[in-house]
C-alpha cells in the first residue's frame, strides 16, 4: 500500500458502497458525527487494519479512512516523492492517539503519521480539495474515542 | 422532546373561552382587533373530520369556510409591513416558506404553532387543525411548507405590531386597558407601560426608550404613532422573537448576560489544560511558556528507571488488571440474553435516558435521534479488536501512564526526544505475541467506547447482582452524556473545531460532561420518584437504592469538564448551556458578527458548503446561527436559494 500512497490523485467520484465492499465489511450505513455533521458511515476491513468511509446524499463516499494499514511491528514512513505536504497538523485532532497529520489536500490525501517517527499510522482518502476544506469538514478535528471508566 | 400531540397547551387567561372550546373566526384572524366569531362548528367536529377525511375533504366539508392565507391589505390605520412568512427559531432552524434540509422539523413548527396560539396569531379552528396534521407525522419529521399553509399565513399576521390586554398580560406581564399598537387606542398609561416591558425585554434600546418615553411623557393622550415608531417596531420585534423561542420574557434566553471582559479572560485561562509543567522565560519583554525539559532517567522506588523501562512497567501493571478484569467479564452471560451484537436490552434505558434529558432541556429546541441496537447502540465486545491503537491510547491517555509521563516532564509533540523512545517502545512491545493477545482482549473488554454518537457498550452482568444493577447505570450515565453531544448546537462544534486542540477538547467533551452534570441532579430526583423510569433502566421494577447508581463525575471527560465548569461560572450557567445547545458563541465571550461590506471574510465569518445535509441557505442558517435575512444579504442572494458543495459564504462568526 506504501507504494501506491504516492500516485493517490483522490477518491474518485461515485464510490459506492458496493465497490468498497471489496474490502470486506459495509452494509446498512450508520449515522455518526463527522466535523459536527450528522453522516452516515460503513466500516470495513482493510488488511490488518480497518476503514471507515463516509457517504454524501447521493450515498457516495467523499471521505475513507483507513487504519493501521502496516502490520503493527513495521515501521512505514511517508514515501519521499510525495513531496512536502501542504499543511502539518499538530494538536488539531487526535483521532488516532499519538499523531499529527500531514496534508496533501491538492492529492486528496491525509496521512496520520506517529509524533516522533513520522510512521504511517492511518490515512484519509478524500477528492482533491484545499486545505482550509479538509481541516473542516473531513475529520481533521475528531478526537480519540471516548473511553470511560479504564480503571481498576 | 416532542410535544405530545392533543390538547393545546395554553396560558391560562389568554382565552377566555379556555381551551379547546369551540372553533370560531373562520374568516378572520383572531387579532386584538377582532372578537372571535360566534361558533357554528366546534373544533372537535373538525378535529374528528380532519382525522378521518383529511385536511382537502375537511376543507371541502366547510364549503369553503376553511381559512385560507390572508392576502396583504393597507388601509389607513393598518399600513402595509412588508410581512415575513418565517421565523428562525432559537435552534437557528427556521419554520415557514423556505425549504431545506433542516426547515420546519416537526417539534419546531408544534412550538411556533403553540406560541402563535399564545399571542392570538392564529385562530382556534386553523391552530386545531394544522396542530392535529403535523401532530401525526414522525418525530423529527421534516415538513414541506406546503404542509403548514395555517402557520405561514399565522407568522405573516403575527407580525402586526398590536397587542391586546388579554395576550399582553399573559404573554408580557403587563396589564393595560385597551390594544396598544399600530392603529390602536394606545392611551399614555397603556405606553409607558408597554415601553418598560418592552424596554426590560431588550426589544426597545436603552436610547430608543428614553427618547420614546419623553416623547410620551410630554404628548397627548392619547398617544399619537409618530410618537412612539420604535415602541411600535418593538412590538413586533417581540412577537417574532416570542414565536421563535429566543424573547427574554420566557425561555432560556432570559437568564443569559453580556459576558464582561473579565470573564473573556477567565475563559482564556480556564482553557489551559491544568498540570502541564511550563518553564516560563522573559525575552525581550516578551513572556513565554515552554514545556520543561524531558529527563530520560528518574529515580523511582529508590532506583533509577529510564523513560523506556518506566512505559514497560506501567504498561504491564495496567494490563495485569485490565486483561484479568476482561476476561472475566467476557465469560459472564449478557444481559437480556441476547445474541452477540444485539443491545435490544439496552434500549430502553438508552430511551431513558434520552427522554430524560429532553424534559428538562427541550426547552432550548434542539432533537437527537433514540439509540437503537445496531445502529448508534452497538456491542462493545464484538468492535474489531485493534492491538496498536489499543496500546497508544493507554500510553497517551491512561491515568498511570499521565504519572510516568508527568515524572520524566515527557511531552509527545514533534522534535521532543521522548516521542521517539515512546514510540519504539510500542514497536517493540508489540513485537510480542503475548502482549498484542492481552492488547486486544483489553481492547474487546473496554466498558464503554464513544465515537460521532455512536455509543458501544458491554453487554456483560457484573459479578454479581449488585454489579449488574450498577453496570446498567453506568449505561444510563453514559447514555446521557453522549446524547448530549447530539445536542450540541453545529456552529458551536464550528467555533471549536477552528480553536482545535485542547480548546475544542474543553469546549465539545468538557461541554458534553457539563451538560450531564447540570441536568444529574434533577434526573436523579426523578429517579428517586419514578418507578417508570427506573423499571425501564434496571429491567424491572426496584426500590430506589442510591448504592447502585454511579457517581455521575464516573462520566465526565477530566480535566474538561472542570475546565468547562471555569467558563462556565465565568459566563453564567445559562450562557454556557445557550450557547452549547444554540450555537449563541457570543455568550461565552467568543466575537459572532458579520464580516465588515468590502473585506474578505476569514475564520469562522467564512462558511464553506458541506458535502452533506446543506443544500439551502435555511440550512446554513441554522448551522451557523446567522439570521436568514442577514445571511441573504451578506452573500446577495434570496433568502430561498439553494447552496452548492462546496461553496464560499459570509456569515457571522469571528474574523
Amino acid at each position: 500500500m506504501a507504494g501506491e500512497i504516492h500516485g493517490w490523485r483522490g477518491l474518485p467520484d461515485g464510490v459506492t458502497d458496493e465497490d468498497l465492499s471489496a474490502f470486506g465489511g459495509g452494509g446498512p450505513a450508520r449515522a455518526t458525527r463527522l466535523s459536527g455533521m450528522t453522516v452516515d458511515a460503513r466500516d470495513y476491513t482493510a488488511g490488518p487494519g480497518r476503514a471507515r468511509a463516509f457517504f454524501d446524499d447521493d450515498d457516495h463516499a467523499f471521505l475513507l479512512w483507513i487504519d493501521d494499514p502496516f502490520p503493527p511491528d513495521q515501521t512505514v514512513l511517508p514515501p519521499a516523492d510525495l513531496g512536502a505536504p501542504e499543511a502539518e497538523l499538530v494538536g488539531v485532532g487526535d483521532r488516532l492517539s499519538g499523531s499529527m497529520q500531514l496534508v496533501w489536500a491538492s492529492r486528496g490525501l491525509t496521512l496520520f503519521v506517529s509524533i516522533g517517527r513520522r510512521a504511517i499510522l492511518g490515512l484519509a482518502l478524500y477528492k482533491p480539495t484545499d486545505v482550509s476544506y479538509y481541516r473542516t469538514w473531513l475529520g481533521a478535528s475528531e478526537s480519540t474515542p471516548y473511553r470511560p471508566r479504564g480503571r481498576r | 422532546m416532542s410535544p405530545d400531540v392533543g390538547p393545546a397547551r395554553r396560558d391560562p387567561g389568554v382565552e377566555p373561552d379556555g381551551p379547546l372550546a369551540v372553533a370560531s373566526a373562520f374568516a378572520r384572524p383572531a387579532g386584538p382587533r377582532g372578537d372571535r366569531n360566534a361558533a357554528f362548528v366546534t373544533q372537535a367536529h373538525v378535529l374528528a373530520l380532519q382525522r378521518t377525511a383529511g385536511n382537502r375533504a375537511t376543507a371541502r366539508s366547510l364549503g369553503g369556510n376553511l381559512p385560507q392565507p390572508p392576502a396583504a391589505a393597507s388601509s389607513p390605520s393598518h399600513p402595509i409591513v412588508v410581512s415575513r412568512q418565517r421565523v428562525q427559531t432559537i435552534s437557528g432552524r427556521l419554520v415557514g416558506d423556505l425549504d431545506g434540509a433542516d426547515s420546519n422539523l416537526r417539534e419546531d413548527v408544534i412550538r411556533v404553532l403553540d406560541n402563535l396560539h399564545r399571542l392570538w396569531s392564529i385562530n382556534d379552528l386553523e391552530y386545531g387543525v394544522e396542530y392535529a396534521a403535523v401532530g401525526t407525522r414522525p418525530a423529527a419529521a421534516r415538513l414541506s411548507p406546503a404542509d403548514i399553509p395555517f402557520t405561514i399565513a399565522a407568522l405573516r399576521r403575527n407580525e402586526e405590531a398590536t397587542l391586546n390586554p388579554p395576550v399582553a398580560r399573559a404573554v408580557l406581564g403587563i396589564a393595560i386597558g385597551a390594544n396598544v399598537g399600530a392603529g390602536q387606542p394606545n392611551t399614555k398609561a397603556d405606553i409607558l407601560r408597554l415601553q418598560d416591558a418592552l424596554h426590560s425585554n431588550w426589544n426597545l434600546t436603552n436610547a430608543d426608550y428614553a427618547a420614546e418615553r419623553a416623547a410620551v411623557n410630554a404628548g397627548p393622550d392619547p398617544v399619537g404613532a409618530p410618537a412612539i415608531p420604535r415602541t411600535i417596531q418593538g412590538i413586533r420585534q417581540f412577537k417574532v422573537a416570542y414565536v421563535g423561542g429566543t424573547s427574554r420574557s420566557s425561555g432560556p434566553m432570559g437568564g443569559t448576560s453580556i459576558p464582561t471582559p473579565t470573564a473573556v479572560g477567565a475563559r482564556d485561562d480556564a482553557l489551559v489544560t491544568p498540570g502541564t509543567t511550563t518553564v516560563t522565560t522573559v525575552v525581550g519583554g516578551v513572556t513565554r511558556h515552554v514545556p520543561a525539559g524531558f529527563r530520560d532517567v528518574v529515580r523511582v522506588g529508590g532506583v533509577n528507571r529510564s523513560y523506556q523501562d518506566d512505559l514497560r512497567q506501567a504498561i504491564d501493571s495496567v494490563l495485569g488488571w485490565m486483561y484479568a478484569q476482561g476476561q472475566a467479564m467476557l465469560a459472564r452471560p449478557r444481559i437480556g440474553g441476547g445474541a452477540a451484537g444485539d443491545m435490544t436490552a439496552f434500549e430502553p434505558i438508552g430511551a431513558a435516558a434520552k427522554e430524560s434529558v429532553d424534559a428538562i432541556v427541550g426547552v432550548f429546541g434542539q432533537f437527537g435521534p433514540p439509540f437503537h441496537s445496531r445502529v448508534n447502540l452497538l456491542d462493545a465486545s464484538q468492535r474489531p479488536t485493534d492491538a496498536a491503537d489499543m496500546l497508544r491510547y493507554l500510553v497517551n491517555n491512561q491515568r498511570e501512564l499521565g504519572v510516568v509521563r508527568a515524572r520524566h516532564n515527557a511531552v509527545h509533540a514533534p522534535g521532543r526526544p521522548e516521542a521517539v523512545i515512546a514510540e519504539n517502545f510500542m514497536t517493540a512491545y508489540l513485537s510480542n505475541a503475548a502482549n498484542v493477545t492481552r492488547l486486544r482482549v483489553v481492547d474487546q473488554a473496554w466498558p464503554a467506547v464513544n465515537a460521532g454518537g455512536i455509543v458501544s457498550l458491554q453487554p456483560f452482568e457484573g459479578p454479581n447482582a449488585a454489579a449488574t444493577r450498577r453496570v446498567r447505570w453506568d449505561a444510563f450515565q453514559t447514555m446521557i452524556h453522549e446524547y448530549f453531544h447530539s445536542l450540541n448546537h453545529p456552529n458551536y462544534y464550528r467555533y471549536a473545531d477552528s480553536l482545535g486542540g485542547d480548546d475544542r477538547s474543553v469546549l465539545v467533551e468538557g461541554g458534553a460532561s457539563l451538560m450531564t452534570d447540570y441536568v444529574w441532579p434533577t434526573v436523579l430526583a426523578r429517579v428517586r420518584s419514578d418507578a417508570a423510569l427506573r423499571t425501564s433502566v434496571e429491567g424491572r421494577p426496584a426500590p430506589f437504592d442510591g448504592s447502585a447508581i454511579p457517581p455521575i463525575a464516573d462520566v465526565h471527560y477530566h480535566p474538561q469538564f472542570e475546565q468547562a465548569t471555569d467558563i462556565a461560572a465565568a459566563f453564567g450557567g445559562e450562557n454556557f448551556r445557550v450557547a452549547f445547545l444554540t450555537g449563541r458563541m457570543e455568550l461565552i465571550g467568543y466575537t459572532r458578527e458579520a464580516p465588515a461590506t468590502g473585506v474578505a471574510a476569514t475564520g469562522t465569518q467564512e462558511f464553506v458548503v458541506p458535502p452533506r445535509g446543506v443544500r439551502t441557505l435555511a440550512d446554513v442558517a441554522y448551522r451557523t446561527q446567522t439570521p436568514i435575512d442577514e445571511l441573504a444579504r451578506l452573500n446577495a442572494l434570496a433568502p430561498s436559494a439553494t447552496v452548492t458543495r462546496g461553496q464560499r459564504l459570509r456569515v457571522r462568526g469571528a474574523p
